[in-house]
């Protein structure tokens, strides 16, 4: 108060002229993020107390939908199948990107090639790859099983893939997933690795310290802020799964690969009922803003800034 | 300091070591890419040969003739422009309005964290929801079936905006102070000194924009009713119907329709690691 | 870099003016056709059948000047169906959609369709009589019709003669009942332990639905107040798949990967996949009716082609122009020979062409021959459908895949059902 109260005329000047260059730098990308998300997620909220097939007018129904969601054993279970994916993405990207990572840090030949190919999979689109992935996942003619089978492998429910409900269909969903992601993280920590200044391995040496032991003191404590933005950014995708799952099994067999994204899909555009769609969407927002603080919050705790 | 490190491996006499390397990525490399080298082989199968039991893996007969049929099946060169324009402004929009956000978020002002907080809360909406409400605030401007639907949406995204600041604040503060000094006004410390100082990170955010409007399929479905302003994804759906999927000619349509944004990788590719290297990792 | 930013600019602003214009001549184009009148057909089909469909649509606006037909490609039933909703929503409809049966209960219900009745008594040129027997009542509700049957389909057997031949069985003996198909199987998968003797369709119901029917239940009760899915008959056509997967004799699955593989002895597939099939599998394709059980009965799928209520009346009288067309005897008759597809016009089932169609390949008149005992489907009544039909395949899924008990799926998914529909009364 007492520093706004003394400001000189020349100071508020600047100030005024600071605000007005945050308001026109800020001006083009808040009305898009307000228009086409806020505006829509808002309108969404809206919808979550109403009931609505689209073609009918709507009907307010309080809190009937959120009701009607938290006693739905489809709406745990997709709940259920999204956790999963979560539990099982997030970590086996974070790892496999950062032995990816690891290994284009060492490689100086073809260098350029091996980046692209590991970061293939992220430039095509999904539905292209899911589709190719749903045909290497056929139990009868695809060519994993084709693989296996010449290993040696017996037949279970698992080779059944993406017709297993007991699993085998949500570890191919998962597959697909994490090789679509894993070039990306791998690429991501190729970067980290690079500027992690070569003196603290050579004053390492010089200590006597063996590979593991640079490993576990250097490299992974220096990759940690890596490491946390790779992880937040894999768990905001992996909430909200759906292209793979929507095109290799639709959900099925039996629900068993039915994530929270598609639960809100069908309810949406194949039952007609985007009341209650628009309350599982709300629900997935106050979720993954949940487990973001979390992280947030464990950042200080975790992470080494250099 | 890579090569350093390679060398001094090189005296501990590990030469096998770095065969494992070797190998494994090599390993790695070939199961990654499966998918694609089988979708390039599909594409020059006969149609008889697709189900082959057990699978061929280098086609018999090599049908080059898919592509061009595939290529007649459908409107592609319309769609090619199309998905280019809806494609380039997004990239540029979203590394212009992007940095400029970005910068916005360097400077302290108040509400700064609430706001950006905002704006990381657009990743956390999946955008399936909202596809309806868009459609509806589409037509009250007057947009479906127009350029302007299909890019002014994406023209500028949370993740630009997060991946530049990120890059921002590792430029140390100095050099604004400097610059100010020296009598630069905030827009010319932006454009002169901040932007060519982050040329990287801006190929980062573009490439990221590029391929995923290259890549878009629902929001370029739902929001044209004309073919003429139809997208190459959006064309890949003429090979699937209840009378079942055209394996070949889908497998065709999918590599050129995948060859730009590859070759575009390529033309950037060196820039863009070091773009993810210098935004990525200072918090 | 100054000079880049320059650059910079000035490509966006090219590629802004660049829009703008390329936008002004699209919007010309669309102009410059000679009829008064444009309306917009929107189709959900692709391969083969959207050829036809594009010719057709073209072969029509050169045959007059009154109206021009701007066809679009709305993606698959799901997708256009999606588009649809959004347009409703925002209140710009097209004039003609084509769509599948499965989505169109609530568009019907809101009155969003218009009834074809005052059309079909006012046009001297078309009876209802000019339709192939029980096509129409898709369409039908409360006494009034709201589509015209365009792509109409039943589905038939298709079976590998090479297979056959190897398992000691008559290629031109197919199997006629569904005890006959057990048999046959254990015949045809005897050859290999990667060979089976049937494909068990699996995730588009239509053709689970009608399995029910044959082995003598009916899916849902005639004034669909409930699922008959506990009713014996029911239980008995999963039972008997469940038995065939178990003992190895049958795969289950959908799409077409395993049909060309030239493993599989026997599969049931929609009619419309004919051309498709005889040129993608590398064994002699056969095909025949359905088995059945209890009773012949074959479910009708494909779609229709609505008009939308919201439209002016200058454009609904082009719209049922455009309509006839679609379904005249030329039409049709070009629509089935290009796709398999079967025709809904009794002149082209009639005419010499379709003769020496049949006379060029006898393939392609088993679905004609299903006619007489083929019947619409119960969705066409049913609100809730794509629901209801999700829990019924579920239920299919979970009892087949996971080898659990028939009778006690199906009783639970009735329930669930149930539940659903009780939502809509």
């Amino acid at each position: 108060m007492n520093v706004k109260m003394k400001m000189s005329p020349q100071m508020r000047k600047r100030k005024i002229k600071d605000s007005l260059v945050v308001g026109v730098c800020l001006a083009p990308s808040a009305t898009i993020i307000l228009v086409f998300t806020y505006m829509a997620f808002i309108f969404c909220v809206f919808l979550s107390f109403n009931k609505w097939n689209m073609l009918s007018p709507m009907k307010w129904v309080g809190f009937a939908n959120y009701r009607e969601a938290f006693t739905s054993p489809d709406f745990w279970n997709s709940l259920k199948v999204t956790f999963i994916y979560v539990i099982v993405a997030v970590p086996s990207c974070v790892f496999l990107g950062m032995l990816i990572g690891l290994l284009l840090n060492w490689v100086t030949f073809a260098r350029g090639t091996f980046r692209l190919l590991v970061f293939l999979p992220v430039i095509t689109s999904m539905v292209i790859a899911a589709i190719i992935w749903k045909w290497l996942f056929d139990p009868n003619v695809g060519f994993i099983n084709y693989i296996l089978f010449s290993m040696g492998v017996q037949a279970s429910h698992w080779t059944q893939w993406l017709k297993d409900p007991s699993g085998g269909a949500l570890v191919a969903v998962l597959v697909v997933g994490i090789w679509k992601r894993v070039g990306y993280n791998g690429v991501l920590f190729l970067a980290g690795l690079k500027n992690i200044s070569p003196t603290f391995y050579e004053a390492a040496t010089i200590d006597g310290a063996n590979r593991l032991q640079k490993f576990t003191k250097i490299t992974l404590p220096l990759l940690s802020p890596t490491t946390f933005i790779i992880t937040v950014l894999q768990f905001f995708s992996a909430f909200k799964v759906i292209e793979s799952v929507l095109v290799m099994t639709k959900g099925g067999p039996a629900k068993s690969t039915e994530v929270l994204v598609l639960h809100l899909y069908e309810n949406a555009f194949s039952y007609l009922k985007m009341g209650y769609a628009s309350t599982v969407s709300v629900v997935l927002f106050f979720l993954i803003m949940f487990f973001t603080i979390i992280q947030l919050a464990l950042e200080k705790r975790i992470v080494h800034y250099q | 300091m890579l090569k350093l490190e390679n060398r001094s491996i090189l005296r501990k006499k590990n030469s096998l070591g770095i065969m494992f390397i070797y190998l494994s990525l090599l390993v790695l490399v070939v199961i990654i890419n499966y998918p694609f080298f089988w979708m390039l082989s599909t594409s020059l199968k006969a149609r008889s040969e697709v189900f082959k039991i057990p699978p061929t893996l280098i086609p018999r007969n090599w049908v080059w003739s898919n592509y061009s049929e595939a290529w007649a099946l459908a409107d592609w060169s319309t769609y090619f422009v199309n998905t280019a324009i809806v494609a380039v402004i997004p990239t540029v929009g979203q590394m212009f309005f992007g940095a400029l956000a970005a910068y916005a978020f360097t400077r302290p002002f108040k509400g700064s964290k609430v706001l950006f907080l905002m704006f990381l809360g657009t990743m956390m909406i999946p955008s399936q929801a909202t596809l309806v409400p868009n459609y509806v605030i589409l037509k009250n401007l007057k947009w479906i079936n127009t350029y302007a639907g299909l890019t002014v949406p994406f023209i500028s995204s949370a993740f630009a905006v997060f991946m530049l600041r990120q890059f921002f604040l590792s430029v140390p503060r100095d050099y604004e102070d400097a610059a100010t000094i020296d009598g630069c006004g905030p827009f010319h410390f932006l454009f002169r000194i901040l932007l060519p100082l982050s040329r990287s990170a801006l190929v980062t955010v573009g490439l990221f924009a590029f391929m995923d409007r290259w890549n878009d399929f629902i929001w370029a479905l739902i929001m044209t009713t004309k073919d003429s302003m139809r997208t190459v994804q959006v064309g890949m759906a003429v090979f699937q119907s209840e009378s079942g999927t055209e394996w070949t000619y889908m497998m065709a349509a999918a590599t050129f329709v995948s060859l730009p944004v590859i070759i575009l990788f390529l033309f950037v590719q060196r820039q863009f690691i070091e773009g993810v290297m210098m935004s990525g990792v200072k918090g | 870099m100054k000079r880049r930013i320059v650059a910079l600019m000035l490509c966006v602003a090219l590629l802004a003016t660049g829009t703008i214009m390329a936008q002004g001549e699209k919007e010309a184009a669309a102009k410059k056709p000679a009829g008064p009148i444009t309306i917009d057909f929107w189709y959900s089909i692709g391969g083969n059948p959207q050829k036809a469909t594009k010719a057709l649509v073209e072969k029509f606006n050169n045959s007059q000047n009154e109206v021009y037909v701007e066809a679009m490609y709305g993606g698959s039933y799901e997708d256009t169906t999606k588009k649809l909703l959004a347009s409703v929503v925002a209140g710009e409809t097209p004039v003609v959609a084509h769509m599948a049966m499965a989505y169109t209960a609530q568009f019907v219900l809101d009155g969003y369709f218009e009834s074809l009745n005052k059309y079909f008594a006012a046009d001297k040129e078309v009876t209802e009589d000019s339709f192939v027997e029980g096509l129409l009542e898709l369409n039908r509700w409360k006494g009034e019709l709201y589509g015209m049957p365009f792509n109409c389909s039943n589905p038939i057997m298709f079976y590998n003669k090479d297979l056959f031949r190897a398992a000691g069985l008559d290629p031109n003996k197919p199997p006629t009942t569904w005890d006959e198909l057990y048999e046959y199987s254990k015949k045809i998968s005897a050859l290999g332990s990667d060979i089976y003797g049937f494909n068990i369709e699996r995730g588009s119901g239509w053709i689970s639905q009608g399995y029910t029917w044959q082995f003598g239940g009916e899916w849902i009760a005639p004034d669909n107040s409930t699922v008959l899915w506990t009713d014996p008959a029911a239980v008995e056509a999963l039972s008997f798949m469940q038995k065939m997967y178990n003992e190895g004799l049958a795969v289950y699955q959908g799409g077409n990967t395993m049909d060309f593989s030239g493993k599989v002895g026997m599969m049931i597939r929609s009619t419309a996949t004919l051309t498709d099939t005889i040129q993608s599998a590398n064994y002699e394709v056969g095909v025949a009716p359905i088995p059945y059980k209890v009773r012949k009965q074959v479910p009708i799928g494909g779609g229709s082609l609505y008009v939308f209520e919201s439209a002016t009346q200058a454009e609904k009288d082009a719209a049922w122009k455009f309509l006839k067309f679609m379904g005249n005897k030329e039409s049709q008759m070009y629509w089935a020979e290009m796709t398999g597809y079967q025709a809904s016009s009794v002149a082209a089932l009639e005419s010499a062409e379709m003769q020496a169609l049949w006379e060029k390949d006898a393939r392609f008149k088993t679905t004609y021959d299903q006619v007489p005992y083929a019947v619409v489907e119960d969705q066409t009544r049913l609100i809730p459908f794509n629901e209801v039909r999700s829990i019924f395949n579920d239920a299919w899924d979970s009892t087949i895949l996971k080898n659990e008990s028939a009778a006690k799926n199906l009783a639970d998914a009735q329930v669930k059902a149930n539940k659903v529909i009780d939502q809509y009364k």
